[in-house]
């Protein structure tokens, strides 16, 4: 006896398979347009994503239980000016244990061609950590105390014209000399952020030294967060005092929503699933009327509706499961070259199962068209 | 011969068919009024248009009569929806067609056991391969059973058709012109199979045919003339036909 297949599949799913690759063009073209789909729209949800932690990394890396901010601050990136005199504010709360002044403010780079680059300066306290980049360890924060010192983040190297260690640069026409390297931290206003002792950045900002642009509050332990939090902004009417959380989601819904930047790369998203279901839509129609015949003859067999249909279903559900395996793959791939980019994809777990869950809910809008066709179909007809 | 019943397996009375309406209306079919027992293998003749095909589809519960009234194994036809009307045809019919209408994308033994699937859904299609791969071995297409239909003959996909037809073991087959695309060797093959389904596993056959060199292999010639039976005979052993009656029927042989 000839060798039998010996795939445990059911008759609709066997049926459904050996349609799809018994016309291999057809097939290509369909897993072609899902592999498109699912790279465009993990790309562009990967970017969003990679934005928005981008957008809120400088508040996500700070350990502090809350931010005191100019009062309206609407992004970590762009603020006003606070006085330094609200840490002893702060402090005289008994549930405060230590504040510290942060200072973010652009300013312009001179690289050593000529060209003038803008830059985000970061003033942080080095002997507190709280507000230093994240992976920085200590030899690089002691050279801080070297004069002029400064730390580039290396994605920017290239940008900002940095070769090497020790290279001294120019920022707002001061000097400054290049003493570590941050890794990884990425700035969404492509201005690179570049770190050093607060003291300094408000000479490069032309600060004075009782001017901020934020304190960083840490907690008694057992602290009610969020009462502290309402006394904090009861005693400081003209500051906002908030949670990490709350800064992070604010900035991110500057960057993302009110700049439109987000809505373009959901738009983009969108996009890839358009097309994505109008190629499954397309090809399966055309699948399902050239084999037309075939299923008025298994609804003359007897064959129920909902029969009929799980053939159609399978179809693009095959076609979903084989084209989200070579997409997810392209959009992993994307997001680790990106790690050697200063543009962010993240793949996080959760996307890879949105993304799964688009491309199935894609290819089951494919089918439907192909599916209501199939309900027309006339089992007399065969007889004809 | 094994021993066959010869009950009613369907039974049309006065049942007339028209498309469209008015004056425009046509009369495919006009009060028709038929039995057809198991272990009987009934050719049905006819000028094209005469109804041939409209009446193949009202016994096999493919179509609703105009008029008139079906029974299918004692079970009522007329009334029925699309989807109770699928699960009777399921149940008891099976269906050869003149162009075969296999599954392209499928191999012949898959063919075969789908038919079980569509009565069956739950499990795995090879569950069925023995049964398949057996019934085509009867059929004198053993070693085919991994080919494609396009690696056939006309002549053995018409038996591939009618093994997926026997596989749920129907009480009623219906054919429509299964002949009319073969050579007259295939043809008589074919002919030799249903005649075998009717009389040895006592199904009720239905031909559909232009083709007289059938009538050996058959014990009933019925013929339809402008949507009416005009005449139904029985076929004696000697390849006369006299009337066909209750009395000629095969149970009363």
């Amino acid at each position: 006896m000839p060798s039998r297949p010996s795939w445990p599949l059911s008759g609709t799913l066997l049926l459904a398979w050996r349609n799809l690759t018994h016309e291999r063009g057809r097939f290509a073209a369909t897993l072609v347009g899902v592999v498109f789909s699912v790279a465009l729209m993990g790309i562009q949800l990967g970017l969003l994503i990679g934005f928005a932690r981008t957008a809120s990394g400088l508040v996500d890396s700070t350990h502090a239980d809350l931010w005191v901010l100019p009062y309206g601050t609407a992004n970590v990136d762009i603020s006003g000016q606070l006085l330094l005199r609200r840490e002893i504010e702060a402090l005289s709360l008994p549930d405060v244990a230590q504040a510290d002044s942060l200072l973010v403010q652009f300013a312009f780079w001179k690289t050593p061609d000529g060209r003038t680059e803008s830059v985000s300066i970061v003033g942080f306290d080095p002997a507190s950590r709280v507000g230093a980049p994240p992976g920085v360890d200590e030899a690089t924060l002691r050279a801080l105390q070297i004069d002029d010192g400064i730390l580039v983040e290396r994605l920017f190297m290239q940008k900002l014209g940095v070769e090497r260690l020790g290279q001294v640069v120019e920022i707002n026409g001061h000097r400054a000399r290049v003493v570590g390297f941050t890794e990884g931290i990425r700035s969404f206003t492509q201005s690179p952020y570049v770190f050093t002792t607060h003291a300094r950045a408000a000479r490069y900002v032309n600060y004075h030294t009782s001017q901020t642009t934020y304190l960083l509050l840490r907690l008694r332990p057992g602290a009610d967060l969020e009462a502290v939090r309402e006394r904090l902004q009861a005693r400081m009417p003209k500051t906002d005092v908030v949670t990490p959380r709350t800064f992070a989601g604010r900035t991110q819904y500057y960057w993302l929503v009110v700049t439109g930047a987000g809505f373009a790369l959901l738009l983009a998203a969108g996009l890839g699933l358009m097309v994505g279901t109008v190629i499954v839509g397309q090809t399966l129609y055309s699948s399902t009327i050239d084999r037309l015949t075939e299923y008025a003859t298994l609804r003359a067999m007897g064959a129920s509706s909902a029969w009929l249909r799980r053939i159609v279903l399978s179809q693009a559900l095959l076609s979903a499961a084989l084209g989200y395996s070579v997409g997810i793959v392209l959009v992993w791939l994307a997001a680790q070259l990106s790690r050697y980019s200063t543009v962010l994809v993240s793949l996080p777990l959760w996307n890879a199962a949105l993304l799964a869950l688009l491309t199935l809910a894609m290819c089951a809008m494919g089918a439907w068209m192909s599916i209501r066709r199939l309900a027309r179909v006339e089992p007399s007809s065969v007889f004809q | 011969m094994n021993a066959v019943d010869h009950a009613e397996v369907v039974e049309v009375r006065r049942v007339s068919r028209r498309y469209g309406n008015g004056e425009t209306a046509v009369h495919a079919l006009r009060e028709v009024s038929l039995s057809l027992r198991a272990g009987e293998l009934s050719l049905l003749f006819g000028p094209s248009g005469s109804g041939k095909t409209t009446l193949l589809q009202i016994l096999g519960a493919l179509l609703h009569p105009s008029d008139g009234e079906v029974r299918l194994l004692q079970q009522q036809v007329t009334g029925c929806d699309e989807e109770q009307m699928a699960a009777l045809r399921r149940q008891h019919c099976g269906f050869v067609f003149q162009h075969y209408n296999l599954l392209t994308a499928l191999r012949v033994w898959e063919n075969v056991a789908i038919a079980r699937s569509v009565v069956d859904s739950a499990g795995a299609l090879r569950r069925h391969a023995d049964e398949a791969y057996t019934l085509l071995r009867q059929l004198g297409l053993g070693g085919l059973e991994m080919r494609f239909p396009n690696q056939l003959s006309g002549g053995q996909k018409q038996r591939v058709a009618i093994a997926r037809a026997m596989l749920t073991k129907p009480r009623l087959l219906l054919a429509d012109e299964p002949t009319a695309a073969l050579d007259a060797v295939a043809g008589r093959r074919v002919a030799a199979v249903l005649n075998a389904l009717a009389h040895v596993r006592g199904c009720a056959v239905v031909v559909v045919t232009h083709d007289r060199r059938l009538i050996p292999f058959a014990d009933r010639v019925l013929t339809l003339a402008d949507g009416e039976l005009v005449s139904d005979q029985r076929v004696a052993a000697n390849g006369q036909m006299r009337p066909y009656s209750l009395v000629s029927a095969p149970s009363n042989r």
